[in-house]
């Protein structure tokens, strides 16, 4: 059988051989609204062509009927989507070498070997059997490289119009276009002679377009659904980067602890979020960069989530990077040189620009995805515990690189460092199992209510730093796996005070920057009433002995006092 | 009382109706520092502080809103797609206005809204039947579950379903009971 094919992509294509009619698939044909079905190129819309396998039977696992289906995601949107019966491409994909985050040779002047170390997993697994949840704006599930790895029938649409469709597809084409590049770098499909590949190549995909409406009921809903099957959820999104403290929700957090209790039969649900762009979200009249933090965001400081930084093709700390004791690790994304990353993009098409942490955390869903599918039985706490040994020390000359528990070192701008997919791999492949929810120990410290004055800051720029201190014993965690800091303080600016947190060990956190906030309201960057931190820094050390919190005032003309805190320990 | 949050400035407000459900990623490159806002502890522009209006449940913890009088929130059915959730207070005809909220801003000045329902999160897990009769002791109609502890509950679009709210909170027959909030998230 002969093929011809029509092609106005930009990505040349050779057509395998062994093209026939048993791994047919479907392909993508993007037309405008009352377009009638035609297998010509619309320059700027049309990506792939669609061919009907004349002589074929009707005896693949796709969709039985010759006719193609249209897909929309509801009345009035920009773009519409017909799938046709056409053949399923064999051969390399032509944008792999493009995707320096998989494999850094040092092409667009990047740093060889910053990157996931990805292709040395591969040969162990490249995700199968693993279902991953994609909570965004919307995902082109019917993209030619997307496609072949979607769970039939599992998505949902929460969009007005389209609410309970299967279907959750870009609607606008100038808005919709995020999750369909969070979705690629996740799993696009290897080996199909076209485009890129994601991490998890063979994982399956599950989109949620809960973003669309961004009402809670809809974010709940979406990272509950289907918890024994989706063992994933990214989440390429959050609060604003805007200095602020946001906390979540009750609904929120309830979503989240039942995945972790219950989620993927017991072992619990992974939640992937994208830890923040907030490095210099302003500058003061002077100049000065005001940085946001990982740990003002409640959707991200934890002990639930993988909470997802990034550094650039030289494996640097990027302009936005956002620091944070809750961060697990970082992965490849855009920084100073105007190199993006390559990956799926709206109407069947690729982009080379995709930026920010929503980047880096779809690469991290993916490592974990290739862990759980070498290790099906590892917990959500397993997951945590190998991504942060198994990562790989980036910008060792930094002088934030701190020395942690069992041989590993953290920084507040890299987490544990870059994930590393091989090494990920073959670590979640012998993995003893230390249990899931249940098997989690805690242990609360008792609530300190220092009161303490905060002295401003001297007219000479002196700052004086408070303390206070308490001591747990008896805790049998001998294992710290996240910290929980409870932390009251009344003061007239509270972006004015530097928080930190120091173990019986030594080991200290840095909870709180000093920042000016956005916004022309006049507030103080929120209250710190009863405010939760969390903290991966303490991963493996023992929780008795004497911890102290520091704070210090670090901004004149705002004066306050430091009122009290606690801790909760989790560990084993 | 407290008075934390003046209105926000004519260009913020421009921004905020431009703005869809979720907002934008860095972009490629260096830092440009002259794009990047200038702030400064306190505003330069006049600041019209305005009271706390409505309170809210979250859990055990009780958080404050402020009404924003300048901005109204849009949830009828037939929306278009590239109509935005926010439009400047007064844009609305008689016919639409059941579908119309207020919007209140938070401790940070973000927006919500409030699209209808309230969810519940039960004491402990229930099944259908018996979480159905607890809702409807309280006064409310279950809708669905999200699982064995969360429901939602209907409830109008606007401040009705925050009055539910607080009325099933302060009930006491749920651990906690808040608004089917909207809002906006950031895309990273």
């Amino acid at each position: 059988m002969r093929w011809t094919l029509a092609w106005a992509h930009r990505i040349p294509v050779k057509l395998s051989p062994v093209m026939n009619c048993r791994n047919r698939g479907v392909f993508l044909l993007l037309m405008r609204p009352g377009a009638a079905l035609r297998a010509i190129m619309l320059p700027g819309l049309l990506a792939l062509v669609a061919i009907t396998l004349a002589g074929c039977s009707n005896d693949s696992n796709t969709s039985s009927s010759a006719q193609p289906t249209t897909i929309s995601a509801g009345p009035n949107c920009d773009l519409s989507y017909t799938l046709t019966q056409s053949p399923v491409l064999i051969g390399s994909d032509p944008l792999l070498g493009d995707q320096w985050h998989l494999t850094n040779t040092g092409q667009n002047g990047g740093t060889p070997g910053e990157d996931l170390r990805a292709a040395g997993a591969w040969s162990a697994t490249r995700g199968s059997g693993v279902r991953v949840a994609i909570i965004d704006d919307a995902i082109e599930l019917t993209h030619p490289d997307l496609y072949p790895n979607l769970a039939q029938g599992a998505s949902r649409s929460y969009r007005n119009g389209n609410r309970g469709s299967v279907w959750p597809v870009p609607c606008i084409q100038a808005e919709d276009d995020h999750g369909t590049a969070v979705a690629g770098l996740v799993l696009a499909r290897d080996d199909n002679a076209i485009g890129v590949v994601g991490v998890a190549s063979r994982a399956s995909l599950v989109g949620y377009d809960a973003l669309s409406t961004s009402y809670d009921i809809d974010i709940a809903d979406a990272l509950t659904r289907d918890s024994q099957l989706n063992a994933i959820y990214q989440n390429s999104w959050g609060s604003p980067d805007d200095g602020h403290l946001h906390p979540a929700d009750a609904v929120f957090n309830a979503a989240i602890q039942s995945g972790l209790l219950a989620g993927r039969q017991g072992k619990g649900s992974i939640y992937v979020f994208a830890g923040g762009n907030g490095r210099c979200f302003a500058v003061s009249k002077t100049g000065e960069c005001q940085d946001d933090n990982s740990n003002f965001d409640g959707y991200v400081n934890q002990r639930g989530i993988v909470t997802v930084c990034a550094v650039d093709n030289k494996g640097m700390s990027p302009w936005y990077g956002e620091p944070g004791a809750t961060l697990t690790v970082c992965a490849p994304s855009s920084g100073s040189s105007p190199v993006g990353v390559t990956t799926t993009a709206l109407t069947g098409t690729y982009g080379s620009s995709f930026s920010g942490t929503s980047a880096s955390t779809p690469m991290v869903s993916g490592v974990i995805a290739l862990m759980l599918s070498v290790n099906p039985s590892l917990t959500w706490r397993d997951v945590r515990i190998i991504l942060a040994r198994s990562a790989r020390r980036n910008d060792p000359t930094d002088t934030g690189w701190l020395r942690a528990a069992d041989g590993l070192q953290f920084n507040h701008k890299y987490g544990f460092g870059v994930a590393n997919a091989q090494a990920a791999v073959a670590l979640a492949s012998t993995w003893s199992s230390v249990g899931g929810s249940d098997a989690m120990k805690t242990c609360d410290s008792p609530l300190r209510t220092p009161n303490l004055p905060l002295p401003d800051v001297t007219p000479d720029g002196k700052s004086t730093p408070v303390t206070d201190s308490l001591s747990i014993s008896g805790c049998d965690i001998t294992s710290i796996e996240f910290v929980d800091i409870f932390f009251t303080a009344s003061h007239s600016y509270s972006g004015d005070l530097k928080v930190s947190l120091s173990s019986p060990a030594a080991a200290v956190s840095q909870l709180a920057n000093a920042r000016i906030c956005k916004g022309s309201t006049g507030d103080t960057c929120g209250v710190y009433s009863n405010w939760r931190f969390g903290s991966m820094r303490h991963l493996g050390e023992a929780a008795n002995g004497s911890w102290t919190m520091t704070v210090t005032d670090m901004g004149q003309g705002d004066t306050g006092r430091f009122d009290g805190w606690s801790l909760r320990l989790y560990g084993r | 009382m407290t008075a934390w949050l003046g209105y926000l400035p004519l260009c913020a407000l421009a921004a905020l109706l431009d703005m869809p459900a979720s907002m934008a990623q860095p972009a490629l490159g260096p830092r440009d520092t002259s794009r990047i806002e200038t702030v400064s502890k306190r505003p330069s522009v006049a600041v019209k502080s305005v009271q706390t209006t409505h309170a809210w449940h979250d859990g055990t913890a009780i958080r404050m809103l402020i009404l924003d009088t300048t901005l109204e929130a849009h949830f009828a059915a037939g929306l278009l797609p590239q109509e935005r959730v926010l439009r400047p207070a007064g844009s609305t005809d008689r016919t639409q206005a059941a579908q119309v909220s207020p919007v209140l801003r938070d401790e940070s000045g973000q927006p919500r809204s409030l699209p209808g329902g309230v969810i519940v999160v039960l004491k402990a897990p229930m099944d259908e039947t018996g979480a159905r009769a607890l809702i409807s002791q309280a006064g409310a109609i279950a809708l669905h579950a999200l699982s064995d502890r969360l429901w939602l509950v209907q409830g109008p679009v606007g401040l009705g379903s925050l009055r539910l709210a607080n009325q099933l909170q302060a009930a006491g027959l749920f651990e906690s009971a808040q608004p089917n909030w909207w809002m906006p998230r950031s895309l990273k």
